[in-house]
């Protein structure tokens, strides 16, 4: 099932299971519109990169890494918002506020976020650098 | 440009699989079950009118409840005013004289004044007051029991048999013929049986098992035993029995069904936990034990359509768990936001168990707790047993009632009269549980 599929990589297998935020991110299906729009963010990151920007002085091991770690505050950003505003609608309607545990769960959900965008944004690169007309050598 | 294309339409395919699930919140909007409402004391095979047939037992012994403006008389004032005065079905009510024999009578006033007319004067020689023989009435009750009727049954069931000098065999007897009127009785109709128990203020003379006359009792129990059809018993639950619950001579209830009731809605729920549980898709997976005491849990279930007493759910030692690896702590009810246990308090149902149980209705909560490593399924059923109140109620000597004041509240043979309708459901329905759920445990 996808959606255990998807929160399979939020949750690393259990390794990184919150708990009560956790189940709610399940639940309510919260996990794949991060992880869409991080997708999302994370390819037109790489294919900006390697037919947009693309110019000799871009085709550098430092802009390609810098450009990975915009994507992870991008997509930390995107989880961490996405997350917060929607367990927000969903605990206001039973008439409670997010409890206070759920900051810090929010937060390693975000990393992790982050973490799983590096690691696209690489294999894009792979995917992707080929026919780039000036970066095809980066990152290697 | 081939790689891209392909990691849009990767894109699109994932949408499209997460919007064939249900998108966001479809895990949480979709119960095990969909939610119930009370159950309606009117349904769609409730017929518009039926029968109510009144037996009173026309024994001596029945005479100090009769004697005068007693409780009895005002229990059965209420249910006369509450038959008549049912909406949901038209009810005509027929009134019945029992002993040895069968004698429909009316006294020739309202159904709502049979009350007023029921005295030792008006029942004397009316068959024989001398004969409780109950084994002997049931049989011709429920031979009497057919279509849209309901069987009210009013007596003070001490059995008291002529010519029976063996006491136990006498009792014995007493279960197996009682068990056997029930079962034929089931063979046509798929009967319900309801028990209530009553005290009264009693102006009469009290026979014991050797027919001795014992004066000076002033109150004394009194049963009424009702039987009918599921769908009519089930409005009279609801609607006549509920205002006779409400009469201070009340004291308990008991049920006799063949119903069972599988498919309740339940759910684990994380609020009220030692220890660290993972309760997705309805299964149940501990993370971690507690340091101290004993990995605890509750189960929230809607029993809501369960036509059993309050008192008969929250009783624990009602509850079979097939794993010994969990046991029962204490079962609660469900207020609102929180858990009322009798025992450990109020718990208070945090916010994520409120997301969790948004939409869905669950009445009760049942406290688990394992003491060891959980290996196998959680598996727990509600028993049908006879509830501990009868058997406190019953005696098999009753010499000593004038002295023994905890005697007279009690009620000679009137276990194994239940008893015997307790096997009679038990053995017709094949089954002696109002339901069994599991709840699936995930290995680490």
């Amino acid at each position: 099932m996808l959606k255990d599929f998807i929160a399979n990589f939020y949750e690393l297998w259990g390794g990184a299971y919150l708990g009560d935020f956790s189940e709610q991110m399940y639940n309510n299906d919260l996990y794949f519109s991060v992880a869409l729009y991080s997708i999302i963010v994370a390819l037109i990151l790489t294919i900006a990169y390697y037919y947009v920007v693309d110019r000799p002085g871009t085709a550098k091991l430092s802009i390609w890494s810098l450009n990975l770690l915009v994507g992870a505050i991008i997509n930390f950003i995107i989880a961490f918002v996405s997350a917060n505003n929607d367990l927000t609608e969903i605990f206001a309607s039973v008439g409670s506020a997010v409890p206070a545990s759920f900051t810090s769960d929010m937060m390693v959900f975000s990393i992790i976020n982050s973490m799983w965008t590096v690691l696209l944004m690489f294999l894009f690169s792979m995917l992707f650098k080929w026919k780039s007309s000036h970066s095809s050598y980066v990152p290697f | 440009m081939k790689q891209f294309f392909a990691a849009i339409f990767l894109c699109a395919f994932l949408s499209t699989l997460s919007s064939c699930e249900g998108g966001r919140g479809g895990g949480n909007k979709t119960p095990q079950t969909p939610p119930t409402n009370v159950t309606p004391a009117v349904t769609s095979d409730t017929p518009v009118d039926a029968t109510v047939k009144i037996y009173f037992e026309n024994t001596l012994s029945m005479d100090g409840y009769i004697n005068g403006n007693t409780g009895f008389k005002n229990v059965f004032r209420d249910l006369l005013v509450a038959v008549e005065n049912e909406d949901e079905i038209d009810f005509n009510t027929e009134f019945f004289l029992i002993n040895d024999k069968l004698t429909h009578t009316d006294f020739g006033v309202d159904n709502t004044k049979i009350s007023e007319e029921l005295t030792p004067q008006n029942t004397a020689g009316k068959g024989n007051k001398g004969n409780s023989d109950f084994e002997e009435i049931l049989d011709k009750i429920l031979e009497n029991q057919e279509g849209d009727a309901l069987s009210v049954i009013m007596a003070d069931f001490i059995y008291s048999p002529e010519g029976e000098s063996n006491v136990p065999s006498a009792l014995d007897k007493l279960k197996t013929y009682t068990q056997d009127a029930f079962l034929k009785a089931g063979k046509n109709q798929d009967l319900d049986t309801r028990i209530y128990r009553f005290a009264s203020d009693f102006n009469g003379i009290y026979y014991d098992y050797n027919n001795r006359k014992i004066t000076n009792i002033d109150q004394r129990p009194f049963y009424y035993i009702v039987i009918g059809p599921r769908n009519l018993m089930s409005l009279f639950n609801s609607e006549i029995a509920s205002q006779l619950k409400d009469n201070s001579g009340f004291e308990n209830e008991a049920l006799f069904t063949g119903s069972n009731y599988n498919s309740l809605p339940v759910k684990v729920i994380t609020s009220g936990v030692n220890g660290r549980i993972k309760t997705r898709g309805g299964d149940l997976e501990v993370m971690s034990y507690p340091r101290t005491g004993n990995l605890e849990f509750i189960a929230l279930v809607n029993m809501e359509k369960l036509p059993v007493s309050q008192s008969y759910i929250l009783d624990g030692e009602n509850y079979k768990l097939s794993n010994p690896e969990f046991g029962i702590n204490e079962v609660g009810v469900v207020k609102g936001k929180n858990i009322k246990f009798s025992k450990s308090g109020v718990v208070k149902m945090d916010p994520s168990t409120l997301v969790d149980i948004k939409g869905e209705k669950y009445t009760h909560a049942i406290k688990f707790s394992a003491d060891g490593l959980v290996s196998e399924n959680l598996n727990f059923s509600l028993q049908k047993r006879i509830p501990h109140w009868v058997e406190k109620a019953n005696s098999d000597d009753d010499r000593e009632i004038k002295s023994d004041s905890l005697e007279q509240t009690k009620t000679f043979s009137f276990g194994h009269l239940v008893s015997g309708i307790s096997e009679a459901y038990e053995q017709q329905s094949g089954s002696n549980k109002y339901f069994n759920i599991t709840i699936p445990v995930i290995q680490n």
